[in-house]
């Protein structure tokens, strides 16, 4: 009987390893930086490179996931989390703490910590409606009686010691600790006698920094104060030598698997998600979509559009003015797809969508060489190889492409690309300045859309309509006076 | 202890006018603050603060009044308690500097305590030779002075003060996390009794450190400055608070003695002193007799001409009327006036009754900004003080939007002034628009108050103002002077 998974039902779930590449073009690079950030011992960051391909394995994740957003869990979770990184800390602050008796007390200070973080997975997480967290918990429960039989003494022994009291006295180089006697507190006397005066500011007094470790001068303490209360502190060796090697690996396995879900949620926590359904059905149907790297740099929010693509269509091409935010509503959908199939909610009011072997891309890159010749050369290449890679259960990323090639050579090459995309039947998103591919008969065609009182301002919002690259340049001649028109009036 | 002398609430901590700088220099401040001052920076730094001051309400200006006058009648005891305040305040200044270490705040707060200490002796003793008092602010002084400084607590504060000893510091101490042995409060140090001497309760423990262990000499001290932290922050706070109520005792009396020199000025030049009588904001109140511009009083010495007039409730006063006809120092006197009243001291005057302004603004013409930019420079002036006004101040324009055609400027008049008075702001407008003049006239309405600078019959000015609107000007009056009443000239209008 070992600790049950909470990512992988059974041992093997079917992967797609995502390329770095793609995650890049994507901008998932940032949010799995994001979510692996500060936990690096943790090793998270390639659990989040590997959808699954099995719907049943989503489903499951997705049953987590859902189970941790209900009220009190992800706070119990935490608190296993928590628990057993600070055990470990404090074990390793313990070894190299350089003292005998303080090592000891961080060691039993560590063993409450344990203790803490698995009554937190026994007792929160058992409750939990989804299965595969009960199951978690139900075990953690069963394991924690074990636990407490050896490590409960630990809570007693660290109250004794914060129960003990002695005397010091600082006189030149000579120190001494002696037993503590019913004394006057000349502090507590001064400050009822000025009390009168009291309300005002401090001083600027600057309490010492001392650092937590004992120096050899408060080690000489300690082992003058051990030699006043010998049984404490032979128990407190006495638990230590007992409880040697408590911090098992496997509380650091289960911690990750949880991590796994609460980084994620906390990351997008305050953010439209919703669980995508996974859909045979084939077609993309995708509602309040926006950028979760973007949305993560812009508190402010960020414009969330539809996007609809019926299963008898396989082409989804976007057009509108520059920086109107084309390549990023294309972005935003392909996360969807990796994320949806990570077992994750998506940034979406609400997702539809099929399960994809595959999501590639091909960005228009400036690093690739100076001419546009072996600009061009380059790309054709990396198309070559995604449409030889790509299957009729994938999704292709096309951004700019051909961006430095003549229009009519352009477009007669997209064309061409088109018709090899849907004789295999794999489903395209184009974000492109070739504004005929958007009235292709395949093809859904969405337009980047401006404020029509200002057309400099973008909206970052898209229509499903033609695409007329011309309308945008009209709209501009007009404000600045440059129409025909007017002109004709101010020459006439 | 408090110090409440200028403020019930205890020491007086002047906030700020905002924009308080065009409205010194467009009232001519720096002349009072002068005669305050009298030579004494201290006094001027408080006079300023002072005069440029939000009122804090009616009841604490009231309060202050009651000092000041106080103060007037007793200038030797403003005097005494002035210099105990300040011997205080300089002999803590000259101690020597405190490291932010706890062995060095504590010895350096006990230094000062034991000087403040003397001081406070001093300021019981000095009070306690008056045979009483007469203002809340002083009554209370010596009150508190009697009740907190008694000669049990010199007593106590001595020997608890002495008690501290350098030398061996014994601590209560007990174990923080880690072990790490946390000293928590200093142990009074007692003789040994005879038993105790022979029969002693326990042994020390005792570690003596290496000479040469310099490492461990800093720990050491460390170890004691923990243990003296939480007392050397008690006895600093008392410090900073002594010494709190002597910087307050030293300010105050320092206003209190420049109202002083100020009385004294006013009477050289020959002007009656009164007290305003104070209405909140909201009354609007605006009434005197014999007025006189506090400025031109101080600069000439006498011989200035008061203006008398009874506006109360007024929202609006339009000033109106010849060049140099004294609308300005008209003005002037009323913002004067105002600060003066709102600082809880006198006017020259024979009466005033007047609102507390909550804020005093002024918006004057500026010579210096030449050409186009000038109505630039006003309307942003003007819209800084839009930004800051409230319900109840008092907002003093001269000559505003002279700058541009009339036409513009009165209706840029209309619309600003319309919407300050309906917000609750009392304005009072010099000014030659004749438009701006008319239509506020013919809209009339309460809370109008309607100013013309006097003209005699003969074409001299008597720089009093009169009720009623004078628009015709000054030309018009030297042409019907020269020409006699013209029909045709009263039909323009």
């Amino acid at each position: 009987m070992s600790w049950p998974s909470l990512l992988f039902p059974k041992p093997q779930a079917p992967t797609w390893p995502i390329p770095e590449q793609t995650l890049r073009d994507l901008r998932l690079d940032l949010v799995v930086e994001a979510l692996g950030k500060g936990y690096e011992a943790y090793d998270l960051e390639p659990l989040y490179r590997q959808p699954l391909t099995d719907v049943r394995a989503i489903a499951f994740r997705q049953g987590v996931a859902r189970g941790l957003l209900a009220p009190g869990l992800r706070e119990a979770a935490w608190a296993y989390v928590r628990g057993v990184e600070e055990a470990r800390a404090l074990l390793l602050r313990g070894e190299k703490c350089g003292d005998r008796h303080a090592g000891a007390a961080w060691f039993a200070l560590a063993a409450t910590r344990l203790l803490e973080a698995l009554e937190a997975l026994g007792g929160g997480v058992s409750s939990a409606p989804n299965p595969a967290l009960a199951a978690l918990g139900a075990y953690a429960a069963r394991h924690l009686e074990a636990v407490r039989r050896s490590l409960g003494p630990a809570a007693a022994l660290l109250e004794a010691l914060s129960g003990v009291r002695f005397e010091l006295s600082v006189r030149g180089d000579q120190l001494a600790v002696g037993q503590a006697v019913p004394r006057r507190d000349l502090g507590l006397a001064i400050r009822e006698t000025f009390a009168r005066f009291q309300g005002g500011a401090p001083g600027a007094v600057e309490a010492p920094r001392r650092g937590e470790d004992l120096n050899h001068v408060e080690s000489a303490i300690i082992e003058r104060v051990a030699r006043l209360h010998p049984d404490l502190f032979s128990r407190l060796h006495g638990f230590r030598s007992e409880n040697e090697g408590f911090l098992r690996p496997e509380y650091h396995a289960v911690a990750r698997e949880l991590l796994f879900y609460l980084r994620y949620l906390d990351l997008t926590e305050g953010r439209v998600r919703s669980f995508p359904e996974f859909d045979a059905w084939g077609g993309v149907w995708l509602s309040g979509v926006y950028e979760l790297a973007l949305s993560l740099e812009m508190p402010g929010g960020v414009v969330a559009n539809d996007v609809l693509l019926e299963p008898e269509k396989s082409a989804l091409v976007i057009t509108g003015p520059n920086h109107g935010g084309k390549t990023t509503l294309a972005r935003a959908i392909g996360q969807v797809f990796v994320l949806g199939q990570l077992g994750l909610p998506v940034p979406a009011s609400r997702a539809r969508i099929p399960l994809v072997d595959g999501v590639f891309t091909v960005f228009e890159r400036g690093e690739r060489g100076d001419s546009p010749s072996s600009r061009l050369e380059a790309e054709l290449l990396e198309l070559h190889r995604v449409l030889t890679a790509a299957s009729a259960s994938s999704l292709v990323i096309l951004n700019e492409v051909f961006s430095s090639t003549p229009y009519r050579d352009a477009l007669e090459l997209g064309r061409e690309i088109d018709r090899r995309l849907s004789q295999r039947g794999v489903r395209s998103v184009w974000v492109t300045f070739l504004d005929p591919l958007s009235r292709l008969p395949r093809a859904v065609s969405l337009v980047g859309e401006v404020d029509p009182q200002d057309p400099s301002v973008r909206t970052y919002r898209f229509a499903r309509r033609d695409a007329d690259g011309k309308a945008h340049a009209m709209a501009l001649a007009r404000k600045y006076g440059l129409t025909y028109e007017a002109i004709r009036r101010r020459l006439g | 202890m408090k110090v409440s002398l200028l403020d019930p609430k205890g020491a007086y901590e002047p906030r700020p006018l905002p924009l308080s700088e065009a409205l010194a220099r467009d009232l001519g401040l720096s002349v009072i603050v002068d005669a305050m001052a009298d030579g004494d920076d201290e006094i001027r730094e408080a006079a300023w603060r002072c005069l440029l001051a939000v009122p804090p309400s009616l009841t604490a200006i009231v309060h202050r009044q009651a000092t000041v006058q106080e103060a007037l009648a007793n200038p030797g005891l403003v005097r005494d308690l002035h210099a105990i305040a300040l011997e205080a305040v300089e002999g803590e200044r000259r101690l020597f500097p405190a490291s932010r270490s706890p062995q060095s705040v504590l010895f350096r707060s006990r230094e000062a305590m034991t000087l403040f200490l003397d001081a406070l002796r001093k300021l019981r003793d000095r009070l306690s030779r008056e045979p009483a008092f007469v203002s809340p602010g002083f009554s209370r002084l010596w009150e508190e002075a009697r009740r907190d400084l008694d000669d049990d607590f010199f007593q106590r504060a001595r020997a608890e003060l002495e008690a501290i000893d350098r030398r061996e510091l014994r601590f209560f101490a007990r174990l923080g996390r880690g072990l790490k042995p946390e000293p928590f409060g200093l142990i009074a140090p007692e003789a040994p009794t005879l038993w105790q001497r022979l029969f002693p309760r326990n042994r020390d423990l005792v570690y003596r450190l290496d000479p040469r262990d310099e490492a461990g000499a800093r720990m050491l001290s460390d170890l004691a400055a923990a243990g003296l932290f939480p007392l050397a922050r008690v006895l600093s706070e008392a410090v900073g608070q002594v010494l709190a109520f002597f910087r307050a005792l030293r300010f105050e009396t320092a206003f209190l003695l420049g109202a002083r020199n100020l009385a004294k000025a006013f009477s050289e030049a020959g002007a009656p002193i009164a007290f305003p009588e104070l209405r909140p904001p909201k009354a609007r109140a605006l009434a005197f007799r014999s007025l006189l511009d506090p400025l031109l009083l101080l600069k000439t010495g006498g011989g200035v001409v008061g203006n008398t007039l009874s506006a109360n409730g007024a929202r609006l006063c339009v000033v109106t009327g010849a060049n140099r006809g004294g609308k300005t120092t008209f003005l002037r006197s009323l913002g004067l006036a105002q600060l003066l009243a709102n600082a809880g001291l006198f006017v020259p005057a024979e009466h005033l009754a007047i609102s507390l302004a909550p804020a005093v603004f002024s918006h004057f013409r500026r010579e210096e900004v030449k050409g186009g930019g000038r109505l630039d420079d006003e309307l942003a002036r003007l819209a800084g003080i839009v930004d800051q006004v409230v319900a109840g101040s008092l907002l003093l324009m001269n000559e505003s939007f002279a700058s541009t055609y009339e036409h513009e400027g009165a209706a840029l008049a209309l619309e600003v002034v319309s919407a300050l008075t309906e917000a609750g702001v009392r304005v009072v407008f010099v000014t030659h628009l004749r438009e701006f003049a008319l239509s506020v006239a013919e809209r009339g309405g309460e809370g109008l108050c309607l100013l013309h600078a006097e003209v005699g019959p003969d074409g001299r000015r008597t720089f009093r103002m009169r009720e009623g609107l004078e628009v015709e000007g000054h030309a018009r009056s030297v042409f019907e002077r020269i020409f006699g009443p013209s029909k045709d000239a009263v039909d323009d209008i």
